[in-house]
């Protein structure tokens, strides 16, 4: 297995006039070249700035800290026009409204034309749109909807292209923040399927970043927790979902509403503030295993069982 | 059978395109959105009745059109038996003290200005405070309304209600605010509640909560819900009979149990199929309907489901422009598109009801005519078979569709479907 993206000791806290925010903590994530990571947790745990984090995509007033490895060198530390370079060429992103991702002022064929020439300024127009038709085919969507406006289309067109403008240079990591959060079930599972076949082809990785417990376990190899902006558990999928460790985790598996859900859970508590610094386990007061200890003492990460799943509680 | 709460009979609701100011003004062009297009249902009292469907299938039009908030084109709404489909001013304050809406973004229902404790306030001010003998007095003062809105809090489990009452929305969470929506549509006393997608909005780990909360209220204030959703696990949990939408028509309704144990319509099974389930050791292969959810101003002729449906026959609508969508599909394939020319491009392709039809030009018509059949033939599938003829008159070949046989809803193992399989 060799690593396409590695996240060490990252942090990123954003500064506001009523202290810092946390958003993401002390994270280590290592995803697998051709794998797809699912990164599930609630509203404001900060999985969305983690995947922004990765692209250098937050605004000003985020300060991060840690590294981001990502084809031997560390993004952290690139200038921004030498990240600029890296985006939309090796390392891609797409998010959940695709109707607010694409100009709307814009034919579909300019979205093309200006994503290719903005890395290499000398391919021509003609030449950029066969690119173009190339990869919509490979979306499925057919070539003429390039003369249309992203008002034309319906939303899974349009993720299909925002999913094609991602493909144009090959990337070796798409990182999919809620791709299909704003889509109906029959087409979610569209996207998916294709999201699947595309990244044999292709040959590329997918951090895939949702609230959606059911995706994750039909799509993704292995899967990081996240709460209260850090990884609570990270396995492989199917021990994962088979016999969680950590008490959220649980907690997040039995609160699932599916076709078989006879009884309701839900997690006792709201998530808490990310404001401020904190001391003992974020989980604590919500936790219906918690001792003494959690209060006060921060659980590091162990690996834990037969699968070396990583766990940050004091249970193990 | 007791008479139903609400009885909704061949609802249409219709909502006129207009290309741009001057046919505003001049009126004329006859798009139309066919948002809700001949809905039937009832609901009884102290049921939990779910409409469930995809976005645009019409199910948040009928819960607008059912509190006035849209003008119904057609069709009747029964509540006890009175007449409700087009209330005028006064009636539609009577209709909206009996019917009540809460919507899925607890967030855009309140007024980010007012406090949460106002916002129920105000309503009182405006309908008056019920009385046990379920009339309402206005109040004599506001220290009256402040308490009325104190048990309100109480009771929607906002407890100390002197602490929220003047708290902005932005103070609370999601599921806070949805319990101050929820009781300022109970302030009211209610009969019926539309519930749209009252979850939606909120994280996986405090949904369960929010649904239990409201089968407490139900119980607690013997309440009626229309409960409308996208997620049919939800509702397979909440509804006691539920329909499931298609287009602007209900596909499949009946009790929930009978549904969910054995789903008759295609479209169904689709929306069972495709709810991702967590827990990967029960991963399979999936067979998903094709393409997306059509434009409502042209709905499909026959059956709307007809050109995504995997069961489909050849009797269930086909028509003129399946046969573009069909040349669109092939020739995604850029090689199968060159090698294919003399048939295309699809938009030189134009559709007219049964017929698909194209102005060949300069190419031969009777090689696009051979070219035509056997590309149809190749599908396969029932559209194949629903085809008349393919002919060839002047420079113009044209495919034509047999007519589809009438859809009419019938009754399968203990619900109602619209589907000719049955």
């Amino acid at each position: 297995m060799t690593a396409v993206l590695e996240l060490e000791h990252l942090s990123v806290t954003y500064e506001t006039t009523q202290g810092g925010v946390h958003a993401v903590q002390d994270v280590d994530l290592t995803i697998a070249s051709g794998s797809i990571m699912g990164l599930v947790g609630e509203s404001g745990c900060g999985k969305s700035t983690l995947g922004r984090a990765i692209l250098r995509l937050l605004p000003d007033n985020a300060d991060m800290q840690g590294s981001v490895r990502f084809a031997g060198r560390d993004l952290l530390s690139l200038s921004a026009k030498q990240v600029r370079d890296l985006r939309g060429r090796n390392l891609a992103m797409i998010f959940q409204d695709p109707m607010t991702r694409l100009n709307p002022l814009m034919r579909i064929r300019d979205h093309f034309i200006e994503t290719i020439r903005a890395h290499d300024p000398e391919v021509r127009p003609e030449d950029a749109l066969e690119r173009a038709k190339k990869v919509l085919a490979d979306v499925r969507v057919p070539s003429d909807r390039l003369g249309m406006y992203p008002h034309e289309l319906s939303g899974g067109m349009r993720q299909r292209i925002m999913i094609a403008l991602c493909l144009l240079f090959n990337p070796a990591l798409l990182i999919a923040d809620e791709p299909t959060t704003a889509l109906d079930v029959i087409l979610e599972a569209q996207i998916l399927q294709l999201l699947q076949s595309i990244m044999h082809e292709y040959d590329m990785a997918v951090l895939l970043i949702t609230h959606n417990l059911g995706l994750v376990a039909e799509f993704a190899d292995r899967v990081a927790v996240m709460y209260a902006g850090r990884i609570a558990e990270e396995g492989a999928t199917v021990p994962l979902f088979r016999e969680p460790r950590h008490p959220y985790t649980q907690g997040l598996l039995r609160s699932v509403i599916d076709l078989e859900t006879t009884k309701l859970y839900s997690v006792p508590g709201e998530p808490p503030s990310l404001l401020g610094d904190s001391i003992g386990c974020p989980f604590f007061p919500r936790c219906e295993k918690r001792m003494s200890v959690c209060e006060t003492v921060f659980p590091e990460i162990r690996l834990v069982g037969e699968d070396r799943r990583k766990v940050a509680c004091h249970l193990y | 059978m007791t008479e139903p709460l609400l009885e909704v009979r061949d609802l249409k609701v219709y909502f006129s395109v207009y290309r741009g100011f001057v046919q505003r003004l001049l009126g004329g062009g006859d798009a139309k959105v066919h948002a809700v297009d001949g809905v039937s249902f009832s609901i009884a009292q102290g049921e939990v009745f779910g409409l469930v469907g995809e976005s645009g299938c019409g199910k948040t039009t009928i819960a607008k059109t059912l509190v006035g908030l849209v003008r119904a084109s057609s069709g009747k709404i029964l509540f006890r038996g009175e007449d409700v489909t087009r209330p005028d001013r006064k009636g539609l304050f009577r209709v909206r003290e009996r019917i009540q809406l809460i919507y899925q973004d607890p967030q855009a229902a309140l007024s980010p200005a007012m406090t949460v404790g106002e916002a129920v306030a105000d309503v009182l001010r405006a309908h008056g405070l019920p009385t046990d003998k379920g009339d309402r007095v206005h109040a004599e003062s506001e220290a009256e309304i402040r308490a009325a809105v104190y048990g309100i809090f109480d009771d929607v489990g906002l407890r100390p209600p002197a602490f929220y009452y003047d708290k902005y929305p932005d103070e609370l969470s999601g599921g806070q605010k949805q319990r101050v929506v929820a009781g300022r549509v109970l302030g009211l006393r209610p009969q019926l509640i539309v519930a749209d997608e009252p979850v939606a909005m909120l994280d996986m780990s405090v949904r369960a909560r929010m649904l239990e909360f409201l089968m407490e209220l139900k119980a607690r204030h013997h309440l009626t819900y229309l409960f409308i959703t996208h997620d049919l696990a939800t509702a397979k949990f909440m509804c006691d009979r539920i329909g499931i939408m298609y287009l602007g028509r209900i596909v499949e309704v009946g009790p929930a149990r009978t549904i969910y144990a054995d789903p008759k319509h295609p479209y169904t099974r689709a929306l069972l199929q495709a709810i991702p389930i967590p827990d990967p050791s029960r991963r399979s292969a999936k067979v998903l309907p094709k393409g997306e959810v059509p434009n409502a101003v042209w709905p499909p002729g026959g059956c709307r489901f007809h050109p995504r449906c995997p069961s489909a026959l050849p009797t269930c609508g086909w028509e003129g422009r399946d046969v573009i969508a069909l040349l669109e599909e092939r020739w995604l394939s850029i090689e199968l598109a060159a090698r294919e020319g003399i048939a295309g491009p699809v938009e030189a392709w134009e559709a007219d009801g049964l017929i698909a039809r194209r102005d060949v030009g300069t190419a031969e018509p009777h090689a696009v005519q051979a070219l035509i059949r056997t590309i149809i033939d190749q599908s396969g599938g029932p559209m194949a078979q629903a085809v008349r003829d393919i002919r060839v008159e002047g420079r113009t070949v044209i495919v034509e569709f047999r007519a589809p046989e009438p859809l009419v809803p019938k009754e399968v193992e203990g619900r109602v479907v619209e589907c000719l399989l049955y």
